[in-house]
């Protein structure tokens, strides 16, 4: 067997033997997946063919004007859920930021079957109205949301004016970006869907967005 | 482990039992000594076949005109703008990761580290500018966190229980966000973020090159030639880290710059 003179080893030798193997092994094992590719430094790379320098600023300026053809010439908002920022660009320049409240992420149960998940849409949106003075429609959740029971439609416990603030612009679906009672909690993921912001950051807004402009939620 | 002594005085037995623990343990080292050393030539192979295949599918690839990087960046993002989805644009050169909706960049993060296998250093140029002129598809993540932060509220039975409820002020948690995104074009993204030393982002860390062993592992004992994925680490701040990772959509669409 060729393995017979290590068998016969003094306890200790054979005991340092037999660890090498397992413990260089599992080394091997461990720092393969960084040495394998370490082994790819030693190829050289292959140089490919690139363009004349004229020809590459023309292209590269004609794509990047293309590119900043995307970017809306007038107002337009960008809004963060993570982080609960916003952004206001009016001619391509940033004109005003702050805080405001995006969905809370909150699945009111009510039943198996009923049920509603208080997320802000991700997206690019246009502004579909603008409302003064808003008047809020309860939905059924503010009814399930505060253990009551859930009015028929058009009951006059449904409306309610002065929980929105002062304005208030669509974004389509019921969305809205309205001011707040809860000042308290602009920065936070509270709301159940709708973008909540300051009443100064809002009058702003109201006032250089024009019905059409674009809002980028992310 | 203590080996029993051969050369004792004990009967022939024992002897022979301390040779058949002795032949086992024995073995066993050369055992797993081997399955390393095969491993290790496996997985270099593959890391040649993966730099092979990645030339073959984009060195050859017809676009017309020859760019530069620079201009197949542009390309890409271009290409990404039609989208109305947010998109993710790692500018390596530049040290930079925005995210982009219909061509506008609505977030903007500096890069604290990057690192790329070495894959990507040594590829062929042509093949890099094709890798970057096309945006890549998300086709598989792994996250520290969750996607969307979802909790449940049992709908109150009363109005009383309902204000108990309104009157928790909800707080803003902090989130270590450490996540993977796997590209249609084979490449790995890691991003992670670093404060100090961080317990949580070395295991996760150690998480994922532990899986990557195990699978590799598993691909050899299957006699199959283990998978190799270039990978492409970036360092962010926390909270830079969080919301990109919020931001992306699941089969959302990465956009690259990268040189040599």
């Amino acid at each position: 067997m060729i393995f017979k003179k290590y068998l016969s080893l003094s306890r200790e030798s054979f005991a340092v033997l037999v660890s090498s193997f397992f413990f260089g092994g599992f080394l091997l094992l461990i720092i393969t997946p960084t040495l394998s590719e370490k082994v790819i430094l030693l190829t050289s790379s292959v140089k490919g063919e690139v363009p004349d320098n004229e020809s590459l600023v023309k292209s590269e300026l004609l794509l990047m004007d293309k590119l900043e053809r995307c970017r809306p010439a007038g107002a337009y908002l960008v809004i963060n859920t993570t982080l609960n920022q916003f952004q206001l660009y009016n001619k391509r320049e940033l004109v005003r930021e702050g805080v405001c409240s995006t969905g809370s992420y909150t699945k009111l149960v009510k039943s198996d079957e009923e049920s509603w998940l208080f997320k802000t849409p991700k997206g690019v949106f246009r502004i579909q109205s603008k409302i003064t003075n808003p008047l809020w429609r309860k939905p059924d959740w503010y009814f399930v949301e505060s253990g009551l029971p859930v009015p028929p439609a058009g009951h006059p416990s449904r409306f309610e004016y002065g929980v929105l603030g002062d304005y208030a612009l669509s974004l389509g679906s019921g969305y809205l970006i309205h001011g707040t009672l809860y000042q308290r909690f602009l920065g936070l993921s509270v709301t159940h869907g709708c973008v909540r912001i300051g009443d100064e950051d809002l009058e702003s807004i109201f006032k250089t967005m024009p019905v059409g402009a674009r809002v980028y939620i992310f | 482990m203590d080996f029993p002594k051969v050369d004792s005085s004990d009967s022939q037995s024992g002897t022979d039992s301390t040779i058949r623990w002795r032949t086992v343990c024995l073995v066993g080292g050369v055992s797993v000594f081997l399955l390393a050393l095969v491993f290790l030539t496996l997985s270099t192979i593959s890391v040649f076949i993966a730099m092979s295949n990645l030339n073959k599918t984009y060195a050859d690839k017809e676009f017309g005109t020859v760019a530069a990087p620079s201009t197949a960046f542009l390309e890409s993002r271009l290409a990404a703008s039609k989208l109305d989805s947010v998109s993710l644009v790692l500018d390596l050169p530049q040290k930079r990761v925005t995210l982009e909706m219909g061509g506008v960049v609505v977030y903007d993060a500096l890069i604290d580290n990057v690192k790329s296998s070495p894959v990507i250093r040594k590829l062929d140029s042509k093949s890099l500018v094709a890798l970057a002129r096309e945006p890549s598809r998300i086709v598989r993540w792994e996250a520290s966190v969750e996607k969307e932060p979802i909790t449940i509220l049992q709908a109150p039975a009363t109005p009383e229980e309902a204000e108990a409820i309104a009157f928790e002020v909800p707080e803003n948690k902090r989130y270590d966000a450490f996540f993977t995104l796997d590209l249609d074009s084979g490449i790995r993204l890691v991003f992670t973020h670093h404060e100090g030393f961080s317990f949580k982002k070395w295991l996760w860390l150690t998480r994922q090159n532990l899986n990557v062993i195990t699978n590799s592992l598993g691909s050899v004992f299957k006699g199959e030639m283990p998978r190799y994925t270039p990978v492409i680490s970036v360092d962010l701040s926390p909270h830079d880290a969080l919301v990109i990772f919020r931001a992306i959509p699941e089969n959302g669409y990465a956009v690259l710059n990268f040189t040599h």
